[in-house]
């Protein structure tokens, strides 16, 4: 790469995959090679049982998966975690049934994997965000939590504190299964803070008969900034599940909002036969509840709906909202978490003050549009009463397989908090962007400014080192081949998945950037936009991510996410792209469309991640300008009483 | 060792292919930290960046000036943050408070200026920039000191010693390059 200054031709994306392989090595290196393992495995003799933080932490039932090398190859043989203890999915199954076999990941390879500014806990299993707030100068985030290994189990609740919902310390566990009725887990719930000063914790628990109840909890110290120790109340469980309704199906209460009748409500999303509903119940105390007649929502055959969230946007201002507001300038968000698919959506609509019903802006939503195209769930928002804002945090699941989680001791991250705000300008959507507190982790930066890429080419650019970047760029089409573009059957194109990723070429892309690649392009990323001219010669554009070719491991997913965004006359393409290692979040259009996607390249790591323009377009030159900035890292680390303030 | 020794454990080094050497590793981080004023410090820090399990010395001093920038602009931050809820009368405590964010923030480029210098090996001006780094708390004390009106809030007192505490850290940690 080096002496190759801007531009460069590259041949295009190659259409057919290499089929992922572990290479051998070559005959003239064997004896070199094992000369150097020997001396490995001499001082892997020596250093025997020194505890590598790579190593797995399994249950019991783990036991055959422990290993602090790396397994030899083996068909990969998923297996389900949830479904029989009543949740949803929590393991990988994508590759359940395909004969895939397991890739040999070493130390090198998982290690950096872990994300430098995400949240996520020194070790083991995470899932579903709980009970986030803003507390005595404290942003506060729980979360599902398996103390003792790197899958879904044996949950409890997580905890941590922030000053800016980006430097994380890690506190003791918030709560634990000591009771009867959440011996079987401590599952999700929200945060409502009263104005009198209490902080109310709603959540689910799994009884010993795994009947899913609704408890109440609550700081054992309010005058603790901290919120350390919390109280299970001694009346729990104080709502069961009601008549009709599955105890397997009843579960994630919501924050609660006030109204002007006095009484606060929350909602649980659950299910009758295939139709996903969600039950209001109202209190005045968060002890005793009383169920409201209908449901807030219903959709038929989506299946049971986790983790639903109910919350007000501002129709004209660019701020949050308390939950409990309501008005005229105010539209309703219903978001849910569908068991079946594993995705969220949300649709907007109005709650009607005079009879508590939320009724659809579009009749025709149905369940509603999604918040991000690649892999997000359970997420949840909260009003951060400090810089007014709604806040959302969503759950970002491994894409690997489970052997590979249990080897490297560890899974998932939450995204990076987004704020969420209606989209004034199409009214239909809403917008998220990172919190702007992400923007303290840029170091140094390198502008590119109109960057031409011809059709078919790839273009390097020099960024000293690509794993931890924040990039914003815009891209421009040449008008020319856009007038002269024909029509295509847009409806044959509907979605990223159906167009042979970044390497079906037609003539206005696809084209955007390569990321965590490597000089070679054996392993890379596309993030691109891929626009079409429609029937009534109407621009389309689509915004995707692309991960057939994102690692030559072939235990990981491999598929494209994405979908259309609406660009409105005269805005450019724009993108904002957050890579972490392993994790990539991407925002077109300043939020209007996000993929967030899980990536485990084998050579594109450490000092070999390299980043590159590619137009992949047959007719349509492409002028891009960027702004790409080196991320810090977000150092989350134990809370030490000595060191709070320093970052 | 014999002949045949060299090559049983060739055959058996073949018979395990995949483990590779990691060059970098927990013993260097505790080994680094030792020589360093504040050791818990040293340690909690290296080990909540992910890419120090696989980093050398050079590397380690790194991320630990990734904290000293972490550190300095937040706190320049909280100090723009305390300038905007002054009285609009009390023009000292604005302009100390002006003066203070301006030193952390020349605070945080001694640290830029340090990271390039250990990418070049020049150890000798890394360790210079950031004693400058460490001196610059000093200047905004005394900037309070001055009017003795002005208490020096506790919050920015815990403030300059961390930063301090990084700073030493930093310096055991290039003693022992170059």
């Amino acid at each position: 790469m080096e002496g190759c200054t801007l531009p460069c031709s590259y041949s295009p994306l190659p259409a057919e995959p290499t089929p992922a392989r572990y290479r051998p090595p070559k005959k003239a290196t064997l004896m070199v090679f094992s000369g150097l393992l020997m001396l490995g495995l001499v001082l892997a003799i020596i250093n025997g049982s020194r505890d590598s933080d790579v190593r797995a932490n399994g249950n019991a039932s783990l036991d055959k998966l422990k290993s602090s090398m790396p397994l030899p190859s083996e068909p990969l043989q998923p297996v389900s975690r949830g479904p029989s203890a009543g949740v949803s999915e929590k393991s990988n199954l994508v590759m359940a049934g395909v004969n895939v076999m397991s890739f040999p990941w070493n130390n090198t390879m998982l290690s950096w994997q872990r994300t430098a500014y995400h949240f996520q806990p020194e070790k083991n299993w995470m899932n579903d965000p709980n009970g986030p707030m803003f507390y005595k100068g404290w942003y506060h985030f729980f979360y599902q939590y398996n103390p003792n290994g790197a899958v879904w189990g044996d949950i409890v609740w997580g905890h941590a504190v922030s000053r800016d919902l980006i430097h994380w310390l890690h506190l003791p566990l918030a709560m634990i299964a000591d009771e009867w009725y959440d011996i079987n887990g401590v599952w999700t719930g929200s945060a409502t803070l009263l104005p009198d000063g209490q902080v109310i914790m709603l959540y689910t628990g799994s009884t010993n008969e795994s009947v899913q109840v609704q408890n109440l909890a609550y700081p054992a110290n309010l005058s603790d900034p901290l919120l350390i120790n919390w109280v299970k109340y001694s009346g729990n469980p104080v709502l069961l599940p009601p008549r009709g309704i599955n105890f397997k199906d009843f579960r994630d209460p919501t924050t609660a909002w006030y109204t002007s009748d006095g009484r606060w409500h929350i909602a649980i999303g659950s299910r009758v036969n295939t139709t996903g509903i969600t039950l209001v119940y109202h209190t005045k105390d968060f002890k005793s509840f009383e169920l409201l007649d209908g449901v807030l929502h219903a959709v038929p055959a989506t299946g049971m709906w986790e983790c639903v969230d109910f919350y007000p946007v501002s129709k004209n201002a660019e701020q949050g909202l308390d939950t409990s507001v309501n008005g005229a300038e105010v539209k309703h968000v219903f978001k849910t978490s569908l068991d079946n698919d594993k995705h969220d959506y949300y649709a907007l609509g109005t709650y009607e003050k005079a009879n508590g019903r939320w009724v659809p802006d579009d009749p025709k939503i149905g369940i509603g549009i999604r918040y991000d195209y690649g892999i997000f769930y359970a997420s949840k928002t909260f009003y951060d009463v400090r810089k007014g804002r709604r806040v959302l945090w969503g759950w970002i699941g491994e894409s690997d397989s489970e052997n590979a989680d249990v080897q490297k001791g560890w899974a998932s991250v939450q995204s990076i908090p987004r704020t969420v705000l209606l989209d004034k300008k199409t009214g239909t959507n809403l917008l998220q962007w990172p919190v702007e507190e992400v923007d303290s982790l840029r170091l140094s930066s390198k502008e590119f400014d109109k960057v031409e890429v011809r059709p078919g080419s790839v273009v390097p650019l020099d960024v000293e080192t690509a794993t931890q970047l924040d990039i914003v760029a815009e891209f421009e089409l040449d008008k020319e081949a856009l007038e002269r573009a024909n029509q295509t059957n847009v409806e044959s194109m509907i979605s990223c998945s159906t167009s042979g990723g970044a390497a079906g070429r037609a003539a206005l892309g696809p084209f955007g950037l390569l990321v965590l690649a490597d000089d070679g392009l054996s392993e890379y990323t596309p993030v691109y936009f891929y626009v079409a001219k429609g029937a009534d010669g109407n621009l389309k554009t689509f915004f995707c991510v692309d991960q057939s070719r994102s690692s030559e491991a072939s235990d990981v997913n491999k598929q494209v996410y994405g979908s259309s965004v609406p660009v409105l006359k005269d805005e450019k393409l724009s993108v904002r792209l957050l890579v972490d290692h392993s994790i990539v979040e991407s925002f077109a259009q300043g939020g209007r469309t996000c993929i967030t996607s899980r990536v485990y390249p084998t050579k594109a790591i450490y000092g070999a991640t390299r980043l590159f323009l590619f137009n992949n377009a047959t007719e349509a030159t492409v002028t891009c300008s960027l702004k790409i900035w080196q991320m810090n890292s977000a150092f989350i680390r134990p809370f030490h009483p000595d060191q709070e303030t320093w970052i | 060792m014999g002949s045949t020794n060299i090559f049983l454990l060739s055959l058996l080094s073949l018979a395990f292919p995949h483990y590779i050497f990691v060059a970098g590793d927990a013993n260097l981080i505790q080994n680094t930290c030792k020589n360093t004023k504040y050791y818990d410090l040293c340690l909690s820090s290296l080990k909540s960046n992910p890419t120090s399990l696989n980093a050398d010395t050079k590397g380690l001093a790194a991320i630990m000036v990734g904290i000293g920038i972490a550190n300095t602009t937040a706190t320049s931050s909280y100090l723009s943050s305390q300038l905007l809820s002054v009285n609009g009368n009390d023009t000292i405590k604005k302009k100390v408070l002006k003066e203070c964010s301006d030193k952390y923030t020349y605070a945080a480029d001694a640290f830029q200026a340090s990271v390039k210098d250990l990418g070049a090996e020049s150890y000798d001006y890394a360790y210079m920039h950031i004693t400058a780094a460490a001196d610059y708390p000093n200047a905004c004390h005394n900037a309070f000191k001055r009017y003795s009106g002005l208490a020096y809030p506790p919050e920015l007192a815990r403030r300059e010693d961390g930063l301090k505490h990084i700073c030493f850290v930093v310096l055991g940690i290039i003693d022992l390059l170059g």
